[in-house]
């Protein structure tokens, strides 16, 4: 196995919007900043989103640039297709063992021209567009992926040869082998980031067979302008849907799920979607089936009352079951609390439930820090310092730390790029005279309650 | 119709086994998810909220409580784990201790001490009272009359029947009179007179509804989610004890009109038969009943208070006494055993029957008559 190394400042691990707001606030003050990322494209949930409540500015317009900034940086290496495997204090400086995946494309040969993808002849769904298009086994992650380079999925490649014939740079390489990467750095910002709480994980929102039932990630991309089929329609039979019922606090506040918290987003989210299906299909009912509505942030109240202004319907009822019909319509189950108190199976034509956030990894199995209760990253002071852990020199951005917009998400790798530099600037300063000076006013202190 | 927020009503509440709905946050789940929430009907949220806001006439004049069959689906998938189903369970526990005139059921529903105490004191008074008709225990066969005085199992027993039904009816009369006095309060009385014959045909129909709900328990099915072979569900199970106690109640009753007492009757004697067959169901309900309750299965089981445990403990420890007897009567010869399982057997039926206003068993007798009435004001015309 191959070992590279890697010497650097500042250690950012997840390559989405929180991490790479860290690593080019790091870069511009002078630090050397490598970005690890699993997936083969940085860019993170963001860039898969369609617009961003409560401006709806284009989500791609607001990450491309950043991606793009981050990647040409001089002071910022990006590692996509990599995982961390440990991160271990070795003195004053961190030591990270990473283990970069083999992309069967060689990254310096590959010039994205995507011959590789057009003559690929399998179709497997398509994980960015939330398995509801379809990519190939050999592809470029995405239309603004960065790097714009191919991936090779072993899983599903047959191993036909037609991408390595028609490669005009012949960079593909069916023998690449995982490469460990050492990387010793001054500091670690965690941008571990978060996952949407599977969708099947509450069975009375999983009917057998359910095929319009939608994450709310999945909507996104509908939503997109690049979308899997470039416009709103349902899964299991292409009809534009009529009707479409947004199920809030689908795993969040859900104690029987083990997961008490609040996700944050998921109300603002669902009526930025909601306001955005009343634009691509104006004749259909959104109905969004809530416990409350917080709209906290600035704007947020302005924008749910334009919602409401706009006809999308607010009904206040936890959904209880969600049935699917052989014609897979959707029947939501609810108790209308604000009428009469009767309960109704409302028929809907598709269901996005609103899922919840959850940690995007468990950190502890790779980095000394300690996690809350609900499995985000503790913040030793969340009100103070909310950037730090409980250890001095790892500090983390982002969702990784908890539930977040993108406003707070980007606050908070700032703060974390901040504290990053402190803890850096500390480590250039003669630590022993600091320390003495400590101790010594401890010790005056100490004497003179004795006397 | 004004209310008087009382916040303390919730830990009263508390004491009767609504372990926590001070977290409930009123989502309506429960009342979506419940498979018999119907028209009229939509439980629990709304009364939790009467519980937490301790608006005690609106709780005690709910419909719910009466109908739940407790399947769990409510508790399940409570996403504050406010335990909605075990609320109403004690919505009902306490709603039976307010109807009853004797406070004892208040006192047995919330103390574990007093409920045993009150056990064993009262069957160390039923012992003292059968032993002192004790005569002899001949070994040639089991001559169970002249074991007790028969005098004193018949006249012990009337008592104790006479006690229980009395109170019974007053916590029946209680219930009556105050159900009707909410639901007057709650209804805003725009029915007007009422035509005679309308009144006796919804009155005929509420009969027929409440009547065939009580004895063949249809709803109860509704409430298995999960596949279950029809032998272990609920309702079967449930029917068993029901229909086999009452059968029991029955042979029981007819042997006193008009069998000489302790005289012996073959095993295929008409009430001999149907006493057996009937028992045979007690027997079968009341242990898987027990099993689910040790074993714990559902959320149903999950929770059981000393009182649950009571009745159907009685229940089954009289019916397996009464067979190990009922088998002694046809040896050919008696054993000590044998007459101490009798005494067991004649204590633990009186203590049975002691305790049915009060333990579980009384829903036996308030639930027919709460859903006639509820069925009746909402079927009636101008209701």
């Amino acid at each position: 196995m191959n070992t590279q190394t890697i010497q650097c400042d500042a250690l950012v691990v997840g390559g989405g919007i929180g991490g790479l707001t860290s690593a080019l606030e790091l870069a511009d003050q002078g630090y050397q900043v490598a970005v690890v990322e699993r997936e083969a494209s940085i860019g993170g949930v963001m860039i898969a989103l369609s617009k961003v409540f409560p401006t709806l500015d284009c989500a791609s317009c607001i990450t491309t640039p950043r991606m793009a900034a981050a990647a040409h940086h001089p002071n910022i290496e990006i590692l996509t297709c990599t995982e961390v495997k440990s991160i271990t204090r070795d003195g004053r400086l961190f030591a990270a063992n990473l283990m970069k995946k083999p992309r069967y494309v060689d990254e310096k040969l590959c010039i994205g021209c995507r011959q590789c993808e057009y003559v690929c002849p399998v179709d497997v769904p398509h994980e960015f567009e939330g398995g509801l298009g379809a990519r190939k086994a050999i592809y470029v992650p995405f239309a603004t992926a960065i790097p714009q380079k191919a991936v090779l999925d072993a899983e599903n490649c047959m191993l036909c040869g037609s991408c390595e014939k028609v490669c005009p740079s012949q960079a593909v390489d069916y023998f690449q082998r995982p490469e460990e990467i050492k990387v010793q750095a001054k500091s670690v910002v965690l941008a571990t980031g978060f996952q949407l709480l599977p969708k099947d994980s509450k069975k009375e929102y999983s009917p057998p067979g359910s095929l319009n039932i939608l994450s709310a990630l999945q909507m996104e991309r509908l939503l997109s302008p690049h979308g899997p089929y470039g416009r709103v329609i349902r899964p299991s039979d292409g009809k534009v849907p009529d009707s479409i019922a947004y199920v809030q606090c689908a795993g969040s506040r859900d104690k029987s799920l083990g997961i008490p918290y609040c996700s944050r987003v998921c109300c603002m989210y669902a009526i930025k979607q909601a306001m955005l299906l009343s634009g691509a299909l104006p004749l259909a009912d959104v109905t969004i089936y809530y416990m409350d509505i917080r709209a906290f942030g600035k704007g947020y109240e302005e924008f749910y009352e334009n919602a409401k202004a706009m006809g999308i319907q607010f009904v206040k009822a936890k959904v209880a079951r969600i049935a699917e019909d052989e014609e897979h319509n959707l029947n939501v189950r609810v108790e209308l609390m604000e009428e009469d108190g009767r309960v109704e199976e409302r028929a809907h034509d598709l269901v996005v439930l609103s899922l919840g956030m959850v940690p995007g990894c468990n950190p502890e199995e790779f980095v000394p820090v300690m996690r809350d209760d609900d499995g985000f990253v503790k913040c030793a002071s969340p009100k103070t310092a909310p950037a730090l852990t409980d250890q001095p020199g790892i500090l983390v951005a982002g969702t990784a730390a908890g539930p977040k917009d993108i406003v707070d998400t980007i606050a908070k790798a700032g703060a974390a790029a901040m504290e990053a530099a402190n803890y850096m600037r500390g480590l250039e300063l003669d630590l022993s005279a600091v320390t003495e000076a400590v101790t010594g006013e401890e010790e005056r202190a100490a004497e003179r309650a004795a006397s | 119709m004004a209310h008087t927020v009382d916040p303390t009503f919730v830990n009263e509440l508390a004491g009767y086994g609504a372990s926590d709905i001070k977290a409930c946050f009123n989502c309506g789940n429960c009342t979506a998810v419940c498979s018999l929430t119907d028209r009229g009907a939509a439980f629990p949220r709304k009364f939790i909220r009467y519980a937490q806001l301790g608006i005690k006439d609106r709780l005690a004049a709910s419909k719910e409580m009466w109908l739940c069959y407790y399947c769990g689906d409510c508790s399940a998938t409570c996403p504050r784990q406010a335990e909605p189903g075990e609320f109403v369970a004690a919505a009902r526990r306490y709603v039976i201790s307010q109807y009853d005139p004797t406070t004892l059921a208040r006192r047995l529903y919330t103390s574990k001490a007093f409920s045993l105490g009150f056990l064993v004191v009262a069957a160390a008074i039923l012992t003292l009272i059968m032993l002192a008709g004790y005569g002899s225990m001949p070994r040639e066969a089991l001559r169970l009359d002249s074991f007790i005085d028969v005098a004193y199992i018949h006249y012990t027993g009337q008592t104790v029947i006479i006690i229980a039904g009395l109170i019974a009816l007053l916590s029946l009369i209680t219930m009556v009179n105050r159900l009707s006095k909410a639901l007057n309060g709650i209804a805003s009385d725009g029915g007007g007179a009422l035509d005679e014959a309308a009144n006796r045909s919804s009155f005929l129909a509420a009969l027929k509804t409440a009547v065939l709900e009580v004895a063949a328990q249809t709803r109860f099915d509704k409430c298995n989610a999960e596949p279950t072979p029809w032998f272990l569900r609920r309702r079967f199970v449930h029917l068993s004890i029901m229909w086999g106690f009452l059968g029991l109640l029955a042979a029981t009753g007819l042997d006193l009109l008009f069998k000489e007492p302790f005289s012996q009757v073959p095993p295929y004697y008409p009430m001999r038969l149907l006493g057996t067959v009937a028992g045979l169901f007690v027997l079968y309900g009341a242990s898987v009943a027990l099993i689910n309750r040790i074993t714990q299965p559902d959320k149903y089981s999950a929770h059981s208070l000393l009182s649950d445990w009571l009745f159907v403990g009685l229940l089954w420890g009289v019916t397996l006494t009464g067979f190990i007897v009922e088998i002694a009567v046809y040896l050919p010869s008696g054993s000590v055993g044998a007459y101490i399982v009798f005494l067991v057997h004649v204590v633990g039926a009186m203590l049975l029957v002691l305790l049915l206003p009060f333990t579980k068993f009384a829903h036996a007798v308030l639930r027919p008559v709460a859903l006639f009435i509820h069925e009746f004001r909402t079927t009636r015309p101008g209701a």
